[in-house]
């Protein structure tokens, strides 16, 4: 009897490859999230290589000084987010990182040329993403807003 | 040695942005200013000025985020020098004195200033821009060459005005019947110290935060006059202490991606400490 019981158990915790997300209900974990580069690209400002202070300080001088950085192709890794934006329909896409204190975040807005379906094809809400991407600028209702065209995307997973 | 190396390159791949060169130059330059009245307010026993003063620039930063001002020191400014001049000009025979005076003012700053950014947030992270001003978490590298500018102007009357009224400070500070009855008008120069407190303390607080300067202006203070006896002696050091300070804090809080102005703080308390010992040693050799 306590044989089949340490049996049964191995199974249920072999089969469980869940992780519990911010509501602590077990999903299913699904394959990190990857866009592969269609080609060789050079990287002009590649944030993942400064520490949290310098990232927070240039991310906000790019949301300031756009102009010094469209065509530019930006590396970046921080928590992805999402949102969706009654007005327009649409959902949007960040990499969005924190200051040294995590009191203060910013946020870059990325967005996937090729059609993906939202969420089944972007990556968990949470989860450390590195992007690499031209820099741009779009007008929507008019406003203007700089985001990072992707090139590569990749994901890590969250484990807990 | 290897890691040395590292972090040379570190530097110097960091130097290249804009925002760390402003950063160094507007940090260095707020740090010498307050260190340079710091001497005379610690002697003065007004040392918990800046911390008072400061709550006061914190409501009117708040002030003017909700006014939407192209700069929050054009607002800041004028009202925390009006706020220093009634704590510091209080005669004997004010009702509400001192200490007493610095706590009504500040408190209430603060709590106003705060209930101000709830009721009218001009953002959408109200405890990002509270907590960025209280720390200066990342405040000095977001700044732009107007600030700067603004920043290098300023520096340059404090640093003007302290070098011509060098005498009249030093009399003031420590004995006013004195410079009274040697013909200075101390109530002016009094006004003077005030206002000059109250500019810096605008200044200060995108290097630091609110809640922190008052460790720019005691801290170098105190490790100078640890070693130092005479009040130029004293003055000097205080500001080349506050000055390392500054410029080795930001470098750090850059390299190891620590918030700045707590990083300035520590090592503000680890020179402290360091002249504090040497201090003693003097003593006991003497």
């Amino acid at each position: 009897m306590k044989k089949l019981l340490s049996i049964l158990l191995s199974f249920i915790l072999l089969g469980n490859m869940a992780y519990v997300n911010a509501e602590g209900i077990n999903t299913a974990q699904k394959e990190p999230i990857l866009v592969e580069a269609k080609e060789p690209y050079f990287i002009d400002v590649d944030l993942t290589k400064l520490s949290s202070t310098m990232v927070f300080g240039e991310v906000y001088n790019m949301l300031v000084n756009t102009q010094d950085y469209i065509g530019k192709t930006i590396k970046m890794g921080g928590m992805y987010s999402s949102n969706f934006f009654d007005l327009t329909q649409k959902n949007y896409h960040y990499v969005v990182i924190s200051d040294a204190m995590a009191c203060c975040q910013q946020g870059l807005e990325f967005v996937i040329e090729e059609e993906r379906k939202y969420p089944e094809e972007y990556p968990q809400i949470g989860n450390y993403i590195e992007v690499v991407g031209v820099f741009g600028v779009y007008e929507e209702l008019g406003t203007n807003y700089p985001y990072i065209k992707v090139l590569e995307l990749k994901e890590k997973i969250l484990i807990q | 040695m290897l890691e040395f190396n590292n972090i040379f390159e570190k530097l110097s791949l960091y130097f290249q942005y804009p925002f760390v060169r402003y950063a160094l130059i507007v940090g260095v330059l707020i740090a010498l200013c307050a260190s340079l009245l710091g001497v005379s307010l610690v002697l003065k026993r007004f040392s918990f000025i800046g911390d008072g003063l400061s709550h006061v620039a914190f409501g009117a930063v708040a002030i003017a985020s909700v006014l939407k001002l192209s700069n929050n020191m054009y607002l800041a400014i004028p009202i925390t020098v009006l706020c220093a001049i009634a704590i510091l000009s209080s005669s004997q025979n004010a009702k509400i004195k001192g200490d007493a005076a610095i706590a009504v003012i500040s408190v209430g700053a603060l709590a106003t200033g705060y209930l101000v950014l709830n009721i009218f947030a001009a953002s959408a992270n109200i405890s990002g821009d509270v907590c960025t001003t209280l720390f200066g978490s990342t405040s000095i590298l977001t700044l732009k060459p107007s600030d700067v500018w603004l920043s290098i102007v300023l520096s340059i009357i404090v640093l003007t005005l302290f070098i011509l009224f060098y005498n009249k400070i030093f009399a003031i500070t420590f004995d006013e019947d004195f410079a009274v009855a040697s013909g200075i008008r101390v109530k002016a120069y009094n006004l003077l110290i005030a206002v000059v407190t109250a500019i810096i303390i605008v200044l200060a607080i995108n290097l630091v935060g609110s809640l922190l300067i008052s460790a720019l202006i005691v801290f170098p203070a105190l490790s100078a006059m640890r070693v130092f006896k005479s009040f130029k002696s004293a003055t000097i050091c205080s500001a080349i202490i506050s000055v390392v300070a500054a410029a080795l804090g930001i470098i750090i809080s850059i390299l190891a991606g620590t918030p700045v102005g707590s990083t300035i703080v520590v090592v503000n308390i680890v020179n402290f400490a360091l002249f504090y010992l040497v201090g003693a040693l003097k003593g006991v050799k003497a």
